[in-house]
């Protein structure tokens, strides 16, 4: 990757073509950003301005967001979105026209944010007056426009952190009332109860939540290291003194009920001969707990974050306490899932238009990430302060604090910007990720229902922190989440069937 | 109807807009500028029909999106946002900041296609340039700017270079000639239009010189004349005391 640049476009006659080529390619999702400053004298707040509403910034939110009024916190504001939303070019029309102390400005920016700054200057040379400023900076100066459009044509995008999962199906508008029984009879009481449509909008979210469960457990370092490679045959290993009529019966009822070979534990258990598992490791025998409940919690949080319909998450849930049965997971989650408090049942789904909503009308990054965490925990959080800066995963897939929960991909720039803000405010690892405009007591939840409102979102019930016997994230459903290895896996551990649960 | 139906000058009752050559241009070339949303400049001397051509053939190519922009001289950038403020008609009361002012600005202008006639143009300052610039080169809006002014209009706007790639057409109006006004002004009006060919050459020649707008106060006066004294044809003993009116003189 080259190292940020400085280019200065002479547009010497002030053609159409540069200016139009510089908004054309005007794409945050693509990297390239381009910034018209208003007309006018204006100072070097205003370029912060000019530089947040470029950014997509609410214009009216830009100039009266508590926190980055002033200068300074603007344009860290503005720097910390830019690196947020991976932008890797920034062009400045119209440069010619700005001063020496905005020109300063954009250089600080430039440094500040590692991009590339193409400045048009739509003159016969570069301003008099910003030459001592550009002498500072190496830079490189172009009158020619295929140039200029080859520097503002789009980088490949580099993939994010788990880009290559599959994406979740598309939860329809009216989503049916999905039964409320265990895992052993969800799926078959959707059968019985739902009409042939509903059952199968259900079953798309049941099978999605049964390949993620198999696809999370595959890949996990506990379970394989917990696992053979090889899902342990039956034949060989039915008990001995079975006769081969009823060692036929075991196998054939195993295959014909479930579809699959079986494996030890299975026909142990459907004979009720409570066999002991051979000591293996650290792991004398079953049932043994799952160790990592935060990555547990991440999972199934992450699993429902963009569920629009608390039906259709328990539909997930239920598919991935399936999918993990077919390791030889025992998962258990509040018994009355549906009214549960928690991601994907209580909140907002953090999709890309909420997300975008939230990134346009709350320009404060703090501010913006404290309703994203917010909604994506699903649960009061009415001690948002407690939130390090390291409390956030190095690409913000995650937050961990008292118990973990998902940030899904859309939210993500949301916490990376916030906490790049706060870093560039001074704030070290252990420093409180979000602090309000009046320090971290500004961060109330009366603040964040007002910022829900702003943009058309509602936080989920807030609980006054006094009146709340426990820490307010234990009352999240993910959290009360337990694994057990129960069993072998069904099947094998490594890659999961894209086929499994289908029904023929 | 966003254009004013008071093209002529003292709004002159009876008058009637004459298809002149110019005129004809302006249409023709004004088809085109709406069609490439794009920059016309319609320049020359004062009272040569630039604004009432621009602004009747608007009223027939876009009634509904076409607005006349006045300015005092030399007008800011704030001028123009409150003026443009004004005339599309936003509900909101003005932002105080100008970035916000601006969005709100785009915002309306994306909308629809709108057409904006900047009168007096040549009192604009670079600033005022800049600004429609601005809203010009957004690719969301949706406009078109003619720009028409008199005296040294031409100069004012091909001194900016932001003007020169972006203006689709310019178009000069001149003076019209003995022969046009011969053919044009029977047109114009009524009273003219039985009247003496010589006359009309005589109040050309000694008064009009050519000069829609002074045809259009000669005609004024010619017809309170011809109310007062209770007559219906014009004659040069009329003629004479119009012109002691308007400060002409007969040869």
């Amino acid at each position: 990757m080259r190292p940020p640049r400085v280019i200065v476009v002479l547009d010497r006659h002030d053609d159409t073509a540069f200016t139009q080529c510089a908004l054309a390619a005007h794409r945050i999702g693509a990297g390239i950003m381009t910034i018209h400053p208003s007309p006018g004298r204006l100072g070097t707040a205003h370029l912060a301005r000019d530089l947040l509403v470029a950014l997509g910034k609410d214009a009216e939110q830009v100039t009266d967001a508590s926190g980055i009024k002033a200068e300074e916190p603007a344009w860290r504001a503005g720097a910390a979105w830019t690196i947020a939303y991976r932008i890797r070019t920034v062009a400045v029309l119209r440069a010619h026209l700005l001063r020496q102390e905005h020109w300063e400005r954009l250089l600080a920016f430039q440094y500040t944010a590692g991009v590339h700054l193409l400045l048009f200057c739509h003159s016969q040379d570069v301003p008099l007056e910003v030459n001592r400023t550009l002498a500072g900076a190496p830079h490189t100066i172009t009158d020619d426009l295929a140039h200029v459009i080859e520097l503002l044509r789009p980088a490949p995008s580099e993939p994010g952190p788990d880009e290559d999962e599959p994406a979740p199906p598309a939860v329809p508008a009216s989503f049916p009332i999905v039964p409320r029984t265990a895992v052993t009879r969800f799926r078959a009481d959707a059968w019985r109860r739902l009409s042939t449509g509903e059952y199968e909008a259900v079953d798309v979210q049941y099978r999605y939540g049964l390949q993620a469960g198999c696809a999370w457990l595959a890949r996990h370092p506990e379970y394989q290291d917990a696992t053979p490679d090889e899902p342990v045959l039956a034949p060989e290993l039915l008990p001995r003194y079975l006769s081969p009529r009823e060692s036929a019966q075991a196998h054939a009822y195993a295959s014909d009920t479930y579809g699959i070979t079986p494996s030890r534990s299975v026909i142990t258990a459907l004979l009720c001969v409570g066999r002991e598992r051979p000591a293996r490791g650290r792991y004398p025998r079953y049932p043994y707990a799952w160790r990592d409940e935060a990555g547990l919690q991440v999972f199934l949080s992450a699993l429902v974050a963009d569920c629009p319909s608390p039906e259709a998450s328990c539909a997930r849930v239920r598919g991935a306490q399936a999918g993990l049965l077919l390791h030889g997971m025992l998962l258990a989650v509040p018994r009355d899932l549906r009214t549960a408090k928690g991601p994907g049942l209580t909140g907002a789904a953090l999709t890309e238009p909420v997300c975008s909503r939230i990134g346009e009308h709350l320009p404060n990054p703090v501010t913006a990430a404290a309703l994203a965490i917010t909604l994506a925990a699903g649960v009061p959080l009415a001690d948002l302060g407690v939130l390090r800066i390291a409390s956030v995963g190095a690409h913000a897939e995650a937050v961990r604090a008292n118990g973990a929960f998902a940030i899904p991909p859309a939210a993500r720039p949301l916490l990376i910007a916030a906490r790049t803000f706060r870093r560039l405010n001074g704030a070290r690892e252990e420093g409180r990720l979000l602090v309000g405009p009046r320090g971290a007591e500004g961060l109330v939840p009366a603040t964040l229902e007002e910022d829900a409102r702003a943009c058309g979102l509602s936080v989920p019930e807030q609980t006054p922190y006094s009146e709340n016997p426990f820490p307010p994230p234990l009352a999240a459903w993910h959290l009360k989440a337990r694994c057990w290895f129960v069993a072998d896996p069904l099947h094998g551990p490594r890659q999961p069937d894209p086929d499994l649960g289908r029904v023929a | 109807m966003s254009l004013p139906n008071d093209d002529h000058y003292l709004k002159l009752k009876g008058a009637c807009i004459v298809g002149t050559e110019a005129f004809e241009e302006t249409q023709d070339t004004l088809a085109d500028v709406l069609e490439v949303q794009a920059m016309m400049c319609v320049f020359g001397d004062a009272g040569l029909g630039k604004t009432l051509s621009v602004v009747s053939s608007l009223r027939n190519l876009a009634p509904e999106n076409s607005f006349r922009v006045q300015y005092r001289s030399r007008p800011t950038t704030l001028d123009i946002r409150n003026e443009l403020h004004a005339l599309l008609g936003i509900g909101a009361p003005p932002p105080r900041h100008p970035i916000h002012f601006d969005a709100l600005l785009k915002r309306a202008l994306s909308e629809t296609f709108r057409v904006f006639v900047c009168d007096e143009a040549q009192w604009l300052t670079r600033e005022a340039f800049e600004y429609w610039r601005f809203l010009w080169d957004d690719v969301r809006t949706e406009m078109a700017v003619v720009f028409v002014g008199g005296g040294n209009c031409y100069d004012v706007l091909n001194n900016e270079p932001m003007l020169s790639s972006r203006v689709y057409a310019w178009q000069e109006y001149r003076m019209l000639t003995s022969s046009q006004v011969l053919k044009a002004i029977p047109d114009f009006h009524p009273v003219w239009k039985e009247a003496d060919k010589d006359d009309i050459h005589w109040v050309d020649d000694n008064a009009a010189h050519g000069n829609f707008r002074r045809w259009a106060k000669i005609t004024r006066h010619v017809c309170q004349g011809l109310e007062r004294n209770g007559e219906t044809e014009v004659t040069r003993k009329l003629l004479q005391w119009v012109f002691s009116r308007i400060a002409g003189r007969a040869k």
